[in-house]
């Protein structure tokens, strides 16, 4: 609850021109947006991009901010819409050049060299890989962000019951992947 | 046996580390895009050395390694053999001195030859000359940048903001925190000693990783520190791969002289270079911040009816209305044919506009209640509404043929919201990149005009022709856009790669072609905003340069802010079409 106020407090500053309240918020979630990026993709690169994208596009649209949301929920939300997305385009970058002919505004700056994984980090992102994408995403936005099943149902405009499935069947995959990877 | 309990536990003890250089990038480039400049350090600017060499993501932490003992050669870890010079005590040592200078000879993926740099931490210049002839000097009390490109023999100065700056200038140890966290994560050993170098006595920092990591297996990093001055003298760094070859190398010498350059021509640049001055008169980005403040502040909330007319060649009748409702984050925007099957308008003697005009009056109040009647009425007509309530954003068509399509919805909580509307045809979004400058339009109308250049290119087979941008805005009316003018050019002089549509089909190669869309009428509101009351577009097919061009397009603008907004207007199910 406190970081929860805490959060609101630097939106707040965050709506009202504090930059400072910017890289504080950014401090807080990097991690958990990267980690939730990297389950999600099963690449770091591609992981570093989509975060990268969601805190400009929450730069850009700071005033939309609300100050009451739930700022973890709303970032996980976009990382995870984001992440939808860049799997579906698997010519993102061409996409980008794209863009710019359309005259649209393209980010300047790529965030290189810019997260490290540790290596149990990368075994359960290469296990996470091999489930079914709605799978992979309800479990990682419930065991990695905490989400509740309703929260992710809406994102994944599904039932909450099909959001249980999915997680229920993508944990006893996963679960059976690991333990195989242990016994190896 | 894994329990899904011991998974949640993986998901949560899972490290991820973060290269504090990237994070402050990625920070910048976000405050950038919101407007906002950083408090804390000074970001990070891709013209900078260091910021070259980062710039591939291939070698990742060989490159982190390479380069900041290259360019800064100081590091730091604790429990050594020897006692190692502090790092605290080396970066109080360069903070005392005036200029440091290196020299380095680099062959890594990222440049290969000698790199020069010189940082003076007191007059706040940063220079630098790169194996490529390339040339920079950023003077930071000047705001102003300066970079020399040998194959054109051209100086181009620019405006430089402290954010262009590289971190050190301000911070000597920025990188060093980084890389002392990045290589202790992974593991890497120190031994400290006393030793010789070239003759002199100094203390050697030798630091090595051995990890399996993208390739590479082994990196090292002597570094030679002065014991008396605490200063660094000179550093080696290897990268080895699995078959002992080295990968990347680097030897770097540092000196402190007490004077440094004074201008581009003190490293070297020929005085008979051109010069080109791209410094803007004003200050950019505080423009550009007030433009965006004022768009935000001025489309809080309102319903604005924007009546078209896009025959505007033929007639002066109105065939399209648009119906823009906003409050806060919500937003909806219809768009209603005003005829069944949305034809323009040809002749002028079309009974039609008699009947159109009979339809829609000529008032906010009558076209607003034509639109609200529209969306229940039965039959045959042309209706799209885009609505974002917030959360969601929803859309919706009706056609002709098919009637009221199926409503659409997205949870879309952090959506930027709709496109469309008044904000966006009184203060549309001025590019990334865009330069402020001087042309006679803007000057003979006392107009602040930006510009964005745009290179041609091929993607997948399709030509998209170099594009130029113009925003001309009015600082007296609320920097609203009075001119925006967009240009595609097949024999734009800006285009750097002149062969680029060799072996094209000339067939695929599309025609030139711009357009324009003009306030020719605006108003101040009682909340003192501007608003513009019409806008003229018009466009030009092969001859750009003919003037003036005929408006074909002309939306008129009326508004009412002090909105009373109908019932359920926000709610995405009541969108029709249920």
């Amino acid at each position: 609850m406190r970081a929860l106020v805490s959060d609101r407090y630097l939106i707040w500053r965050f709506k009202h021109g504090s930059a400072e309240a910017f890289e504080r918020i950014y401090e807080r979630h990097k991690t958990g947006l990267l980690k939730l990026a990297v389950v999600l993709l099963g690449d770091v690169h591609a992981a570093e991009d989509v975060v990268h994208d969601v805190f400009v596009h929450v730069a850009r649209t700071r005033a939309n901010l609300r100050v009451a949301g739930n700022l973890k929920a709303l970032l996980a939300t976009s990382v995870a819409n984001r992440a939808r997305n860049y799997r579906r385009d698997a010519y993102r970058y061409r996409n980008s050049l794209a863009k710019q002919a359309n005259g649209e505004p393209v980010t300047a700056c790529e965030p290189a060299h810019w997260a490290i994984v540790s290596e149990q980090l990368q075994s359960l992102s290469e296990a996470m890989a091999q489930l079914p994408a709605e799978q992979r995403e309800a479990v990682a936005l419930h065991l990695g962000t905490g989400m509740s099943f309703p929260e992710i149902a809406r994102i994944q405009n599904a039932s909450v019951n099909t959001v249980q499935g999915r997680c229920r069947y993508g944990l006893e995959k996963l679960r059976s992947l690991l333990n195989s990877e242990a016994t190896k | 046996m894994r329990t899904v309990r011991d998974i949640k536990v993986l998901f949560r003890d899972a490290g991820i580390s973060t290269h504090p250089a990237a994070d402050r990038a990625v920070v910048a480039d976000a405050l950038q895009a919101g407007g906002l400049t950083s408090q804390i350090r000074p970001a990070h600017n891709k013209r900078a050395i260091w910021r070259f060499l980062m710039e591939s993501r291939m070698t990742q932490l060989a490159a982190v390694f390479v380069l900041a003992a290259m360019l800064l050669g100081v590091h730091y870890f604790s429990g050594t053999a020897v006692k190692a010079v502090e790092f605290s005590e080396i970066a109080k040592a360069l903070g005392e001195v005036p200029w440091m200078h290196t020299v380095a000879i680099a062959d890594i993926p990222q440049a290969k030859g000698t790199i020069e740099q010189w940082i003076g931490f007191h007059a706040k210049v940063e220079g630098g000359k790169m194996p490529d002839g390339k040339v920079s000097l950023l003077r930071l009390q000047e705001h102003e940048r300066a970079e020399y490109d040998p194959n054109s023999n051209t100086i181009t100065l620019s405006y430089a903001q402290e954010s262009d700056f590289s971190p050190q200038m301000s911070s000597p140890a920025w990188i060093v925190e980084s890389m002392q966290k990045a290589l202790k994560d992974h593991g890497a050993q120190i031994v400290t000693r006393m030793g010789k170098h070239r003759g002199r006595k100094v203390q050697v920092q030798e630091i090595s990783l051995a990890k399996h990591f993208r390739g590479i297996d082994l990196y090292t990093v002597k570094l030679y520190v002065d014991p008396q001055s605490k200063l660094l003298y000179a550093m080696e760094s290897t990268a080895i791969d699995a078959n002992n070859v080295a990968i990347s190398t680097a030897q770097a010498t540092y000196d402190y002289p007490p004077t440094g350059p004074r201008d581009i021509y003190d490293l070297g640049v020929p005085r008979d270079a051109k010069v080109v001055n791209n410094i803007p008169a004003n200050d950019l980005r505080s423009i550009l911040e007030r433009y965006r403040q004022i768009r935000e502040d001025a489309t809080q909330a309102y319903i604005a009816v924007i009546a078209h007319n896009t025959g505007a060649n033929y007639t002066d009748a109105v065939n399209q209305i648009d119906v823009d409702y906003k409050s806060g984050r919500k937003h909806r925007w219809e768009r209603h044919s005003v005829f069944d099957q949305g034809q323009p308008f040809r002749d002028p003697q079309d009974p039609a506009w008699a009947i159109s005009k009979q339809r829609i009056g000529e008032t906010f109040e009558s076209m607003l209640a034509w639109t609200q009647a529209q969306l229940t009425r039965p039959g045959k007509t042309w209706i799209d509404i885009r609505l974002f309530d917030g959360e969601y954003e929803g859309s919706v068509r009706k056609d002709p043929k098919d009637g009221w399509g199926k409503p659409r919805k997205h949870y879309e909580p952090d959506s930027i919201g709709l496109q469309d509307g008044l904000g966006d045809l009184a203060w549309p979004e001025i590019h990334t990149g865009a330069q402020m400058i001087e042309d006679e339009y803007a000057k003979e109308h006392t107009l602040i005009c930006f510009e964005r250049l745009q290179q041609g290119h091929l993607y997948n087979g399709t030509v998209s022709l170099p594009g130029r941008f113009l925003w001309y805005l009015d600082p007296t009316q609320d920097y609203l856009c009075r001119r925006k003018v967009t240009e595609w050019r097949r024999d734009a002089d800006w285009q750097e790669n002149r062969d680029w549509l060799k072996g094209v089909d000339p067939s695929e190669i599309p025609e030139s072609s711009g357009s324009m869309e003009e306030i020719t009428e605006a108003f101040q509101a009682p909340n003192g905003h501007w608003y513009p009351a019409a806008i003229a577009v018009s466009s030009a097919g092969r001859d750009l340069n003919q003037a003036p061009l005929k408006a074909h397009h002309i939306k008129r603008i009326y508004l009412d802010l002090s909105p009373v907004f109908p019932e359920g207007i926000f709610d995405i199910d009541k969108l029709p079409g249920q």
